[in-house]
């Protein structure tokens, strides 16, 4: 035991110890698992599956999200937007901001909760059961059988959930200018078109193709690592998704320091 | 050949859980081992099978140390050991008959028609019928129980690995683990160490009896052995009075 | 459940690439599978022009502009034109580069370069106007904001140093001896209109003295315009009433004399031509001392005053004319 006074010192140096382990272990269930890309016939079998759940059972959420998403962007941008600004603007905003930020952010974050959570909890509770160990008694290797699907078919569909939610996100928006906002189509057609940048799309396909990464590879490590029964799994999921949410924060910065 | 486990030490962080464990399993005999909760005996057994590296000391089974097998060693050596889950383990996405024809998909040059004969017949091995597309959600604790058995068995391993395969069933089916146990090693000569904390099973099925006590070998011997063992910790834990534990270390 | 899968994430697949295809392609104004022209233009500077904004053909957009790059050798940059259907370009069309509206959006103007003399359209050499069948273009790019108020400054400046000086050399001696000079014009215009009513009947035989006449006018006029000049200038001072009721008055003598005179001596009738010219520009300058104008914020108004200031003041002429012209040319607000 230490002196009490020492305690803060004690604690600064056991968080960076977690870190470190974690990050630590973080690595090497990334590392088995690009090993586990070996294993192609244990892993593409449930490449469809994951596809599924992650991307076409999310799209509800998504687009529920976008949608309200781009109403709230037109009716904000029109009411900041006043003066000299030209209405037209609107349909910038609501492009811009659904194309560069808030798709893929918001659909990330609200992915984060839906699959991140599930994979946590799924593989969470397989942990504490032994199913996963069963699998390895059954020489299938767990990361090809679990980790490789779902972080895979992150990959592959977040960028298409992302797509289409701005675009839901972007018609909402549109369709509410017109409804609400007595804008012309065209004049919001012609502020969407006139800051368009094809590279506002590779960033926001470059920043969902990281965050699918990140909301199923966090779910799967904290699955994975899971320990302790019941409460054990709330935790692992409760973790998942606040540390997933958390890193699709920094990447979204990171990726507006390093592209934009 | 054989199972060897030789001066095996295993930690969780700060606490140890096997400090030097020893014990050799001669092949097609079934060795049960004893202990109290929390001595390690699912530990030393995920070792076994690799589930788990030993910090210390060595597993080798057929003579193939485990801790240094790699991914295809592995795969070779667990399609040759079976094992059998204390809470069954099953897959809960999927059917019963998915769960028994797992392990058999890894096995090539296996075709689905010979996938589904294998299932049914392990199932019916362990007395389950009609239960194959039934999920683990709808079954009793026995059944799930013995359906890990025949998923266990379905590969047709030559060592069986059982992690308190009676504990919590009905005496009925207690019987009928016993008798399949006792089948599997004279009609197929596989080789099983089992881990019980049920006596009188241990007794029916044993060739030999070993005993973990704090990480380590207390005592190996046959049922005989065991039953006439002057060591105090022993018939404490065989008799099931605790009274005989004062004052022993 | 797998067909009916597999059918689901194919198709949501699908909708999304082709969401993202045929949305990037809509929002960059491109057309599928429809004719484009690509036109080149090259100019030393692109200002804020950027990928995707408008091509214009007489206020009608045509097109995108495509790529942008330096040239090779780094003394201009190439725009690439996406022009929707087929275009030709007049052999002297050139490109204006400005902003599209007051929110920074930049557009590319195909325009006749004679209607815009004073832009310095970039010289395209001959030998490389048509590049591998892609016409090239001169461009000029009108300077933004940031550069016309530089220029405003610098004139603001000058403007104060010049009236400055107007003040000084505007004594009330110069005032004086333009006064004088234009008495004498009055006599001397008096006497002429005598000399004219006189001899109307023989006006062949005063040709002579109607010449003699007609080159003390013009050396007058000269001297009346010199001191005019200085007096436009000097306006801001306001100290030349006095000066201009007296010119106010001998206009309405000058043009009486004209009417009579032009009828018969050619050179007279030109001399009086701009005479009526120079008196016309005095009645406007007088017209507007009247109405208690002559700041420096009034000269900036009215270009025809600021046309005469110099060449400074016609350097920032041509960019007022331009502003009054497309105020919003010059007004870059860029919000994002």
């Amino acid at each position: 035991m230490t002196h009490p006074a020492l305690e803060p010192i004690q604690s600064v140096g056991r968080a960076v110890l977690a870190l470190v382990r974690a990050v630590g272990q973080g690595g090497y269930l990334a590392a088995g698992a690009v090993r586990a890309l070996r294993n192609t016939d244990i892993w593409a079998p449930h490449i469809l599956t994951q596809m599924y759940q992650i991307g076409v059972a999310s799209l509800p959420i998504a687009l529920f999200v976008a949608m309200f998403t781009g109403i709230v962007l037109a009716l904000q941008a029109s009411y900041t937007l006043t003066g000299g600004v030209p209405a037209y603007f609107v349909g910038t905003l609501v492009g811009k901001t659904m194309i560069l930020e808030l798709g893929p952010v918001l659909t990330g974050l609200a992915l984060a909760g839906r699959v991140g959570g599930s994979i946590a909890a799924e593989l969470g509770t397989m942990r504490v059961t032994e199913q996963i160990d069963a699998l390895e008694t059954l020489a299938y290797d767990p990361l090809a059988y679990l980790v490789v699907p779902r972080v895979a078919a992150g990959l592959l569909m977040f960028p298409v959930v992302v797509a289409l939610a701005i675009a839901f996100g972007v018609v909402a928006g549109w369709v509410t200018s017109m409804g609400l906002l007595d804008m012309g189509s065209a004049q919001f057609v012609k502020g969407l078109k006139i800051f368009f940048d094809p590279f506002d799309v590779t960033f926001a396909m470059i920043k969902s193709v990281s965050f699918g990464l990140i909301v199923t590879g966090v779910g799967s490590f904290f699955g994975f690592h899971t320990v302790g029964g019941a409460e054990g799994v709330g935790r692992a999921t409760t973790r998942a998704v606040v540390v997933s949410t958390m890193l699709i924060l920094v990447l979204d910065a990171f990726w507006a320091a390093v592209l934009l | 050949m054989s199972i060897e486990l030789l001066d095996v030490h295993k930690a969780f962080g700060d606490k140890e859980i096997l400090k030097g464990f020893s014990l050799t399993v001669e092949d097609g005999e079934t060795l049960s081992v004893i202990g109290y909760s929390g001595s390690g005996k699912s530990v030393m057994l995920k070792h076994i099978i690799g589930l788990m590296q030993a910090d210390r000391g060595s597993v080798h089974v057929d003579g193939k140390d485990v801790g240094a097998l790699g991914g295809s060693g592995l795969t070779e050596l667990r399609r040759n050991v079976g094992y059998v889950f204390q809470f069954a383990a099953l897959f809960d996405s999927m059917t019963i008959g998915e769960n028994v024809a797992m392990g058999l998909h890894r096995i090539p040059d296996m075709d689905e028609e010979e996938i589904e004969a294998r299932v049914r017949e392990c199932l019916s091995l362990v007395d389950l019928h009609d239960v194959c597309d039934r999920y683990p959600a709808e079954m009793s604790g026995g059944m799930k129980k013995r359906a890990g058995l025949a998923r266990a068995i379905a590969t047709g391993p030559k060592y069986l690995l059982y992690d308190e395969p009676t504990t919590g069933l009905d005496p009925v089916t207690v019987k009928v683990i016993d008798r399949l146990n006792i089948r599997l090693k004279e009609e197929l000569g596989v080789t099983g160490i089992v881990i019980t904390h049920d006596m009188d099973s241990a007794y029916r099925i044993s060739d030999r009896i070993a005993m973990l006590y704090e990480g380590k070998m207390r005592v190996v011997g046959t049922v005989e052995e065991i039953r006439n063992s002057e060591d105090p910790l022993v018939r404490a834990f065989v008799e099931g009075r605790p009274e005989l534990m004062e004052g022993v270390s | 459940m797998t067909p009916r899968r597999e059918l689901l994430v194919g198709s949501v697949i699908l909708a999304s690439g082709v969401v993202g295809v045929v949305g990037t392609l809509w929002l960059q104004g491109r057309g599928i599978g429809r004719t484009e022209t690509e036109v080149h233009v090259l100019v030393s500077d692109v200002g804020q022009l950027a990928q995707g904004n408008a091509v214009k053909f007489r206020g009608v957009s045509i097109g995108r502009v495509g790529p942008i790059e330096v040239e090779p050798a780094g003394d201009a940059v190439r725009i690439h034109l996406h022009l929707v259907g087929e275009f030709l370009p007049a052999p002297d069309a050139g490109v204006v580069l400005a902003p599209e509206s007051l929110f920074g959006d930049w557009q590319a103007e195909i325009v006749i370069r004679s209607r815009f003399p004073n832009f310095a359209f970039y010289e395209v050499p001959p030998n490389r106007r048509i590049q591998g069948g892609v016409h090239v273009l001169g461009g000029f790019t009108l300077p933004d904001l940031s550069r016309l108020t530089a220029v405003a400054d610098e004139v603001a400046q000058n403007l104060a140093v010049l009236t400055d000086r107007f003040d000084k050399a505007f004594s009330d001696e110069t005032a004086a001896s333009l006064a004088q000079a234009i008495d004498n014009m009055e006599e001397l215009t008096a006497t002429l209109k005598t000399v004219v009513e006189e001899e109307s009947s023989q006006i062949s035989g005063t040709a002579e003295r109607i010449r003699i006449a007609t080159e003390e006018i013009a050396s007058t006029l000269t001297a009346a315009r010199s001191s005019i000049d200085r007096l436009d200038a000097m306006l801001a001072s306001g100290r030349v009433d006095s000066i201009l009721d007296n010119t106010v008055a001998i206009t309405a003598n000058f043009r009486g004399v004209s009417g009579d005179v032009t009828l018969a001596v050619d050179r007279l009738e030109s001399t009086l031509t701009s005479a009526d010219s120079t008196m016309a520009r005095l009645s406007r300058i007088a017209a507007r001392v009247e109405a208690g104008e002559g700041s420096i914020g009034r000269l900036l108004v009215d270009t025809t005053l600021a046309l005469r200031a110099g060449d400074l003041l016609e350097q920032m002429s041509s960019l007022l004319d331009d502003i009054r012209a497309n105020p919003r040319k010059y007004v870059r607000l860029s919000i994002f």
